[in-house]
C-alpha cells in the first residue's frame, strides 16, 4: 500500500500491523489522533478487528479522518455495523451486491426467485468470484469438449472469458489471474453505494514479475518489488 | 444415640475400616484408642460422609444416614473437629465462627455471642485470621466453631495433636461442661491421660475393627497399655 | 498534558477490558478450580443477547444490564447440571468437555443466526481531552468494570452467602462438613460466574465485532489474566489484569501493536516462572 500511496503522490505517515485477535483499538486510534493522517487506510481482516471500526467511530473519529479499507466488506464486515459505525467507509472490490448492469440485475433476480426468503447478502466479491470462477471453468470444459484434466488446462489457458454479473472477467494466461472491472464503493447503511467503475482491469502487479507463456513450468515463487 | 454396624471404608482399592462396630448412647462420650494408621480419622471422615463407604450401616436416632451428603448429617446433628483443626485460614476468627451458624441457615449474632461466653480467650483474637492463630488457639476455635452448628454429638479427631498440656486441660474443661449439658461426644485419641479424663467408655481400634473394650482402669496398667497401645503415655 | 491523561485512560481502558473479560472466569475458577474453556462463547452468548434484546425493541440500558447476564446466568445452571456437576475434581475431564461445548456453542450460534448480526452502535458519543478525542462508552466501561468489581467484593466481604462462598472456597470439605451444600454453592458460583461473563460480553458488544468466534479472541487474554493473578479471584485478577493490561497499552503506544502483544505475553510467562502460584500465590494472600 505504501508504494502505490507514493506512486499516486501521497506518502505514509506511518504503517502498523495487528495481531489477528486484538481487540483493542485504543492505543491505534490514539496514535492516528497524534499522527493526523489525511486518511486511515485499513487492511484488518477478521472478527475481532472489527472491534477497530466501532471504537474508532465511538471515539468520534468518522467525522474528522475519512476511512478507506482494501478488506472491509471482504467478510461482510458492514452487516456487523450499524449505519452510523459503517457509512463512509471507501472500498474496492471487483464486485458489490449493489453494481447496477442488466446482467447484474437479471442474476439477482434468478437468485431471489430460488432462495426466496433465505436469499442471503452477496456483500462485496466472494462469493460472486467464486460463481465466476466456476464459470470461467465451465468454459473451459465446453472449448475443450471434455473434463480430461490436460485438455481443460489448455482450453483455459488459451484466452478464455465470461461475462457476468461483474462484468467481463477473462483469464490471463501470462499470470492465470484475470482481468475483471473492479468498483470503488462507499458503505452505505449496512450496503454499499458504488461510485466509480474501473473496467478491464489487469492484475498489473503479477503481470510484472511473471509469464508463464515465456516460462510455462516456472515453480518459483515470484514477489512483487514494492521498494521505492 | 448413633450406631456404627460393620463400616467398611478406604480409599481407593486401600481399605482401612473393616467391618466397624461400635455405639454412642445419648449424653455419654465414647473414647477410641488406637495407633496410627489403624482407621480413627478414616472412622470419623466416614461417620461425618466425608469419605464413601462400601458396606455397613450407619444410624442416627435409629435412621441410617449413610446415603445422606456431609452437609446433612451436618444438619442433623453432628458436630466435627477434624484431624489438623482445619481453620479456614483467610477468614477471621469471627467470621469462622458465624460461617457455622451461617451454613446450617441461622442467624449468627446469638449464637456466636453465647459460644464466645465460653470461649472468653477467643474474644481479643475475633480479627485475627484463622490461619494466623497458634495451634492452641486453633483448636479452641474449631471446638467452638463446631459449637455454633448446635450439634448433639461431637466427632473430635486427636484434638490434643501438637497443643500445648495447659491447652488440653483447658479442653477438657469445656467438654465436661458441654456433656452436662448433654452433648454426646465420639474421641479419637492416642494421648492417653486426655481420653481417661473425659472418656465413660474406651474402645480399642486395630486395623480398622474395634477389638475390645479396656475398663478405664486399666489405664492406669503399665503392662496392659503397653500391650494394647504400645505406647506409653 | 493531554497526551498523558489520554494514554492514561487507554491504559485504564486496557486494564478494564482485561478485568471485565476474566472476572467471570477468575469467579469459576476461584471457587471452584474449574476451568472452563468455554468462557469465551460465555463473553460471545452474553453480546448476542445483548444484540437480540436490542432488536427485539428493549432499551439498550436493560439489555446490555438486565437481560445478557440474566439469559448467560439461566445458560450457566444448566451447563452446570448437565456437565460440570459431573466432573467435580476431574480437571481434564472438565476442560474437555468445556471445550466440546466452546466448539458446540460456536457451531449452534453460527446456525441459528449465521456468520452475521447486525450491532448496535456504542452509546454515549465521543469525549474530547485537549487534541485527543475518546469514546464515552470506553469510559462509562471503565467505571463499570469498577463498579462490578466492587459489587462483586462486596457480596463477598458483606453477604452470609459471600462468607459460605468464601469459606467453601478455601476447605470445601469442612465446609459441607459444617452444614453447608456445597454442590449448590457449586452450582450458584457457576451461574454467578456466567452472568458476570454475560454481563462482561453485553458491555463489550458495542465495541467488538460481535460474530460467533468472538470468543476465540478474548479467551487467551482472560486465562493468562486469571492464571497469572493466582489463587485470590479479586485481588489476583485486578493485580494482573493491572500489570498486563498497562505493560500492553504502553507497549503498544511505544513501540508496535505486534510487540505490545508480545511484551505482555512475555511478562505473563516471566511471571509465572517466578510465581508459579501467580501473584497472589505471593502477595495480598489472604485477600479475597
Amino acid at each position: 500500500m505504501t508504494k502505490y500511496f507514493r506512486d499516486g503522490g501521497g506518502d505514509a505517515v506511518a504503517v502498523d500491523f495487528f495481531p489477528l485477535d486484538v481487540t483493542n483499538f485504543g492505543p491505534a486510534i490514539q496514535k492516528i489522533q497524534a499522527a493526523k493522517p489525511d486518511m486511515v487506510v485499513s487492511a484488518l481482516v477478521g472478527g475481532a478487528h472489527v472491534s477497530f471500526y466501532r471504537q474508532w467511530a465511538a471515539a468520534g473519529m468518522k467525522s474528522r479522518i475519512p476511512m478507506a479499507s482494501t478488506t472491509f466488506g471482504g467478510g461482510n464486515e458492514s452487516l456487523l455495523l450499524s449505519p452510523e459505525e459503517g457509512d463512509g467507509i471507501v472500498c474496492a472490490f471487483s464486485y458489490f451486491q449493489e453494481v447496477d448492469n442488466a446482467a447484474n440485475k437479471a442474476f439477482l433476480e434468478k437468485f431471489r426467485a430460488k432462495l426466496g426468503a433465505n436469499t442471503p447478502y452477496l456483500g462485496a466479491e466472494l462469493a460472486m468470484r467464486s460463481y465466476t470462477g466456476m464459470r470461467l471453468w465451465a468454459e473451459g470444459v465446453k472449448r475443450a469438449g471434455t473434463t480430461d484434466r490436460m485438455k481443460v488446462i489448455e482450453a483455459l489457458g488459451s484466452g478464455i472469458s465470461v461475462d457476468g454479473p461483474p462484468g467481463r472477467t477473462m483469464l490471463d494466461p501470462k499470470t492465470n489471474h484475470v482481468t475483471l472491472d473492479v468498483y470503488v464503493a462507499e458503505v452505505k447503511n449496512r450496503g454499499f453505494n458504488v461510485l466509480q467503475h474501473f473496467p478491464n482491469s489487469p492484475p498489473a502487479d503479477t503481470q510484472s514479475v511473471c509469464d508463464l507463456q515465456k516460462e510455462p513450468n516456472a515453480n518459483r515463487q515470484v514477489v512483487v518489488d514494492v521498494r521505492i | 444415640m448413633m450406631r456404627v454396624e460393620s463400616l467398611v471404608a478406604g480409599y481407593g482399592r486401600i481399605g482401612v475400616l473393616h467391618g466397624t462396630t461400635l455405639g454412642v448412647e445419648a449424653g455419654s462420650c465414647v473414647g477410641i484408642l488406637g495407633h496410627n494408621g489403624m482407621g480413627k480419622t478414616t472412622l470419623l471422615r466416614a461417620i461425618m460422609g466425608l469419605l464413601p463407604c462400601k458396606g455397613g450401616r450407619i444410624l442416627l436416632d435409629g435412621r441410617d444416614i449413610q446415603h445422606l451428603p456431609p452437609h446433612e448429617r451436618g444438619r442433623r446433628g453432628l458436630g466435627y473437629v477434624p484431624q489438623g483443626r482445619q481453620i479456614f485460614p483467610s477468614l477471621s476468627v469471627l467470621d469462622n465462627l458465624r460461617f457455622a451458624v451461617v451454613a446450617k441457615g441461622g442467624k449468627d449474632g446469638d449464637v456466636v455471642a453465647e459460644v464466645l461466653e465460653e470461649f472468653p480467650e477467643l474474644r481479643r483474637l475475633l480479627d485475627r485470621p484463622g490461619g494466623a492463630l497458634s495451634g492452641g488457639e486453633q483448636q479452641l476455635l474449631a471446638l467452638a466453631r463446631a459449637l455454633c452448628g448446635r450439634p448433639r454429638l461431637l466427632l473430635l479427631d486427636e484434638p490434643t495433636e501438637g497443643i500445648q498440656p495447659s491447652i488440653n486441660a483447658a479442653i477438657v474443661e469445656r467438654i465436661h461442661a458441654l456433656r452436662r449439658r448433654g452433648l454426646s461426644v465420639l474421641l479419637v485419641e492416642q494421648n492417653l491421660d486426655f481420653i481417661e479424663a473425659l472418656a465413660d467408655r474406651i474402645l480399642l481400634i486395630q486395623r480398622g475393627r474395634i477389638t475390645r473394650e479396656i475398663p478405664p482402669a486399666a489405664l492406669g496398667d503399665p503392662a496392659l497399655v503397653q500391650e494394647f497401645v504400645g505406647t506409653s503415655a | 498534558m493531554d497526551l498523558v491523561l489520554a494514554t492514561g485512560i487507554q491504559a485504564l481502558s486496557g486494564i478494564a477490558t482485561l478485568l471485565l473479560i476474566s472476572l467471570g472466569l477468575a469467579i469459576v475458577f476461584g471457587m471452584m478450580r474449574v476451568i472452563n474453556l468455554a468462557h469465551g462463547e460465555f463473553l460471545m452468548l452474553g453480546a448476542y443477547s445483548a444484540i437480540l434484546a436490542v432488536q427485539a425493541g428493549i432499551n439498550l440500558w436493560v439489555a446490555m444490564l438486565v437481560v445478557a447476564p440474566l439469559c448467560v446466568g439461566l445458560f450457566g445452571v444448566v451447563v452446570e447440571r448437565l456437565v460440570i456437576r459431573r466432573l467435580y475434581g476431574r480437571m481434564v475431564d472438565t476442560m474437555l468437555a468445556t471445550w466440546g461445548l466452546s466448539l458446540a456453542l460456536i457451531g449452534a450460534v453460527t446456525m441459528i443466526f449465521g456468520n452475521t448480526v447486525a450491532g448496535f452502535s456504542a452509546p454515549l458519543g465521543s469525549v474530547q481531552i485537549g487534541a485527543y478525542s475518546t469514546s464515552g462508552y470506553g469510559l462509562f466501561l471503565i467505571a463499570a468494570t469498577m463498579v462490578l468489581l466492587a459489587a462483586v467484593w462486596a457480596v463477598l466481604r458483606f453477604t452470609p452467602a459471600g462468607l459460605i462462598a468464601r469459606g467453601t472456597m478455601q476447605n470445601a470439605g469442612m465446609a459441607a462438613a459444617l452444614g453447608v451444600p456445597t454442590e449448590r454453592v457449586y452450582a450458584l458460583s457457576f451461574a454467578a460466574g456466567a452472568a458476570v461473563s454475560g454481563l462482561a460480553g453485553a458491555l463489550i458488544a458495542p465495541m467488538s465485532g460481535v460474530v460467533p468466534t468472538m470468543g476465540t479472541a478474548y479467551i487467551a487474554r482472560s486465562f493468562i489474566t486469571v492464571i497469572t493473578g493466582g489463587a485470590a479471584m479479586l485481588a489476583g485478577t485486578s493485580s494482573a489484569a493491572g500489570l498486563l493490561g498497562s505493560v500492553n497499552t504502553l507497549g503498544t503506544f511505544v513501540t508496535t501493536p505486534v510487540l505490545g502483544e508480545v511484551l505482555m505475553l512475555a511478562v505473563a510467562i516471566l511471571l509465572l516462572r517466578l510465581l508459579p502460584q501467580g501473584i497472589t500465590g505471593r502477595f495480598f494472600r489472604r485477600s479475597l
